[in-house]
């Protein structure tokens, strides 16, 4: 047909009378360029027929840029997706376990319905039609998605194999699924803080879900946690009766592993389930243990002692003058029910004395207590696989009123995790070993010296003393040999001054002492006193007895073999007469 | 096949073996092609509005003969009623339009329709065909006699036409009317500096358009518009082409097509993609170029002024109108609302496009003009 268009068949036959045309050779076959009126005209129109010509190969080859050229590049992509698909394991996010390999964290295979609104033949009616299967969904919601302009919409995650199954039958053209994968948490609520969550993303947004993301999205080899789930439950039914009976605002322990600071056990009250999204400035996702920072109170007279008889320039021996407070440039330090005379280092540990410690370290040093801090990991974030930490908040200047304030627990905020984490090294023969929950970690080899093994060995008989003969004697659990340290705090009100009616009481303990194993730190905020305590809210009222009942109880599960050797009348006549005043 | 004998003296007869087939042939094809694309894009706009599924299907249906009808009708005249044909329509048509301003359909914000028994009428689509052949032949007169005023008759009717276009407002109509034009007197021997002077106020013009008409602005900025800013009716548009891509989806089978506002009319190149693919599309662009070739061909071979602008013009307006309507669906220039000639939904548009092309057909029928070549009118 084209051929026939450009042929000059009538070329030089002529019909008869028609006009023999002198112009004719002029037509742009046989193009002339001659100057009369005609043949600029055919020049012209030759000319034009060429312009016409280029615009419409202009539009042939956008055709072919619209058409053809974004489905070739499309094509390949479907093809690289689809083999993609064929060579992966469907989940993406990788177990965790507790040490003895029970999962507590794992991943569901799931659909997703998303839609592609180009697809959508008639959204109100695709819109009605859905929203009878998934009641869940808002009509107008729906209607508004499927009405949009892209090509992909979520409509909803997380589909059951039967809701998958109703909408393939209602047969609706531009609906279409997506493997997906849900995180499920077995336990709920026990492991909440330590695991954190997923986001709808399955991307860990706390917890180990987040500071292990890269580990569990790069293998699908299970993670093998520390954690001990029979030890974490105890801890977290006696940790939730003990709130509740003392009616405290909140909680934690944390229960480690003494000589390699393998945590065992981690428990933060309030807490939530991270099955369910939870408001993440809820009070119940705060951290208690690894991301809250406290004045630890009397329990920082532990390092204060140890650091103390490290030096040299304290013996167990020696005594301290502590018959009237201490008064100092800027404070006066007192005792809490002091006994007003001159005092040895056992006795200051036994009594918690406040001037005791403070001159104790008074006759340090500053330089060399700092020194001691650092070595302990209290001016540092912890490096430990949980998203929630934080760094201790300590004065920059640290002149003769925080050497005798730290001395006894103030001016210095740590985290719980920080103070059991040096607690072990003070008692497991003086080895420093950072904090882990992963079984597989190297940080249990690659400990480090903070004391001498004859320091421990001496904080080893103090602390017993505490628990036999000072304020931790409700802990004295017969058989484990208890030792520990009771921390009372006053908590800073609103206008920045101590409260004494709000506390914050920790009781920090190993056993068995005469060969540490565990490492326990309870720690409850705001207990109230009752009849039953006298209206005491002191240490020994409250985190003292609760450390006792958990430790009765984990020490059996964790294999701890008791010692009854000790005089046991004596011991019950101790724990008698503490319940009888 | 029709038999006519050579030696016949009856009009069809003479009109057989004189027509050129070839474009009869295309233009014949183009309609068949259009009346199949009507029945994949506008049912689903038919819809949209609420009147049966086949309401345009059957207005077309019933067009489509009566244009035809009118076409070969046009074709068998002779070129001095051609003529005589064009000023009475031009003159009556610049009635209408006059007409049309004071009592004209408003749809879109531009009143271009008037309602005449029952149908409504766009008398502007009229204006291009007849213009062209009064403009040819005020051109040529100018030639062949020194003293005839032809150029600047031919001038102050197309500032007429252009005003009353303007006026409406149509700027689309307006461009094509100059581009025709300015066509016929660059052909018509017009020096290169005033063709220059003229592109170069044709491009004043333009752009004067885009600061005094809001619609024409908007239009404009949307073209120009990133990727995620472009308008629905074009994004649609793309969305069709790519959709359809080399063999297109099947007829029927079109999805994107059911979102494309005004398928039927502005945007059936991009339905034809979808279902028919590129290729139908690529073979649509051929007939348009070819009936544009083919005609400045047939019309070169001729020796006569008025022939050869009158020919060349009727099919520079019809392929100009092509070009517009398909660069508009492929984002090639800002969306002009013009239709695709022969193939878009539309009775005014069918029948102003029979008119020019039955024009067309009976200018370029070959050897039986002697008679009138010379006389004079």
């Amino acid at each position: 047909m084209f051929g026939k268009l450009f042929s000059k068949k009538d070329e030089d036959f002529y019909l008869p009378g028609e006009e023999i045309k002198i112009g004719k050779s002029c037509s742009f076959m046989n193009y002339t360029c001659a100057k009369d009126p005609l043949s600029v005209c055919k020049n012209r129109v030759a000319f034009s027929t060429l312009a016409f010509i280029l615009v419409y190969a202009v539009i042939g080859v956008r055709l072919f840029e619209v058409c053809v050229a974004p489905n070739l590049h499309a094509a390949e992509q479907e093809e690289a997706v689809h083999l993609r698909a064929f060579a992966q394991n469907p989940i993406k996010r990788a177990d965790i376990t507790d040490r003895n390999g029970t999962i507590i964290a794992t991943s569901l295979p799931t659909v997703n319905l998303y839609a592609n609104p180009k697809k959508i033949l008639n959204p109100e009616r695709a819109a009605q039609r859905l929203v009878k299967v998934l009641p869940e969904l808002k009509y107008n919601d729906v209607l508004r998605k499927l009405s949009g302009r892209g090509s992909f919409v979520y409509l909803k995650r997380n589909l059951t194999p039967s809701q998958q199954y109703q909408i393939n039958y209602l047969g609706i053209p531009g609906l279409e699924f997506e493997n997906g994968e849900k995180r499920i948490y077995p336990h709920k609520n026990l492991f909440a803080h330590l695991l954190g969550s997923t986001n709808i993303d399955n991307k860990g947004i706390a917890g180990i879900e987040k500071a292990e993301n890269e580990r569990l999205t790069q293998s699908d080899i299970p993670l093998s946690l520390t954690i001990d789930s029979g030890v974490q439950d105890t801890i977290h039914e006696h940790l939730s009766a003990a709130v509740k009976h003392f009616n405290a605002i909140g909680a934690t322990a944390i229960l480690m592993d003494v000589n390699t600071s393998e945590v065992i056990a981690l428990v933060s009250l309030p807490d939530y389930d991270p099955n369910r999204s939870v408001n993440p400035n809820s009070r119940s996702y705060f951290n208690m243990a690894t991301k809250g920072v406290y004045e630890p109170g009397s329990v920082l007279k532990i390092f204060n002692a140890a650091m103390s008889l490290e030096s040299g320039k304290v013996k167990v021996s020696d005594s301290f003058d502590a018959t009237e407070p201490l008064k100092l440039k800027y404070n006066v330090i007192k005792d809490y029910r002091g006994e007003n005379r001159w005092l040895t280092v056992s006795e200051i540990m036994v009594y918690s004395s406040n001037i005791g410690s403070a001159r104790m370290a008074l006759k340090v040093g500053g330089a060399e207590q700092r020194q001691f801090m650092q070595k302990m990991g209290f001016f540092n974030e912890l490096n430990f696989e949980i998203a929630e930490k934080s760094k201790p908040i300590f004065p920059k200047r640290w002149g003769e009123g925080t050497i005798a304030t730290v001395a006894y627990g103030y001016g210095l905020a740590l985290t719980p995790m920080h103070v059991i984490t040096a607690f072990s090294a003070v008692v497991n023969g003086g080895i420093y070993h950072e904090p882990t929950l992963l079984k597989n970690s190297d940080k249990k080899n690659n400990g480090y010296r903070v004391l001498s093994y004859n320091t421990s060995k001496q904080m080893r008989d103090l602390l017993r003393l505490v628990v036999t003969d000072g304020s931790g004697k409700r802990a004295n659990v017969l058989g484990y040999e208890v030792a520990g340290k009771t921390g009372t705090a006053n908590k800073l009100s609103a206008n920045g001054k101590y409260n004494s009616k709000v506390v914050r009481t920790t009781f920090v303990s190993t056993f068995p002492v005469s060969k540490p194993q565990y490492a326990l730190l309870v720690m409850m905020d705001e207990p109230k006193g009752s009849q039953e305590t006298w209206w005491y809210t002191t240490a020994g009222w409250n985190v003292v007895p609760t450390a006792a009942k958990v430790i009765s109880a984990i020490a059996p599960q964790l294999n701890v073999k008791a010692n009854y050797d000790l005089d046991e009348a004596r011991q019950a006549r101790i724990i008698e007469a503490s319940y009888t005043r | 096949m029709v038999s006519f004998a050579r030696n016949s003296k009856s009009v069809i007869a003479n009109w057989w073996w004189t027509v050129d087939k070839t474009l009869l042939g295309l233009i014949t094809f183009l309609l068949l092609i259009g009346i199949f694309l009507n029945f994949s894009a506008s049912p689903s706009v038919a819809n949209r509005i609420g009147v049966g599924s086949f309401h345009f299907i059957k207005r077309q249906l019933f067009f489509v003969p009566i244009a035809y009808g009118l076409m070969l009708f046009l074709s068998m005249q002779k070129l001095k009623t051609i003529r005589r044909t064009a000023i009475v329509a031009f003159i009556v048509t610049l009635g209408l339009m006059v007409v049309t301003l004071f009592w004209g359909e408003e749809t879109k914000g531009a009143s271009r329709w008037i309602n005449f028994a029952g149908f409504s009428l766009q008398p502007s689509e009229f204006v291009k065909p007849s213009f062209a052949v009064v403009a040819a032949w005020l051109f040529e007169g100018q030639k062949k006699y020194r003293d005839f005023p032809g150029n600047l008759l031919s001038t102050s009717l197309f500032a007429l036409t252009a005003a009353l276009l303007l006026m409406q407002p149509d700027l689309g109509m307006t461009i094509v009317v100059t581009a025709i034009w300015g066509f016929q007197f660059f052909l018509a021997g017009l020096s290169l500096w005033i063709v220059g002077i003229l592109a170069a106020l044709g491009l004043v013009g333009i752009v004067a358009a885009y600061f005094v008409f809001p619609h024409v602005q908007a239009r404009v900025d949307q073209f120009l518009a990133s990727e995620n800013n472009m308008g629905y009716q074009i994004k649609k548009s793309l969305e069709a082409f790519e959709s359809g891509g080399f063999f297109g989806r099947g007829p029927g089978e079109g999805i994107v097509k059911m979102n494309i506002p005004d398928a039927h009319t502005d945007f059936i190149f991009a339905v034809a993609a979808e279902e028919y693919g590129m290729l139908l599309c690529l073979l649509i662009v051929g007939i348009y170029a070819a009936i544009v070739v083919r005609t400045m061909i047939v019309s070169a071979k001729d020796s006569n002024l008025f022939i050869i602008l009158s020919a060349s013009a009727l099919a520079a307006s019809f392929g100009l109108q092509a070009i517009i309507n398909m660069a508009s669906s492929l984002h090639l220039m800002p969306t002009k609302g013009m239709t695709l000639p022969f193939i878009s939904y539309g009775g005014s548009s069918l029948l102003a496009t029979a008119f020019g092309m039955g024009m067309l057909l009976a200018i370029t029928r070959k050897n039986v003009h002697a008679e009138d070549k010379d006389e004079t009118d």
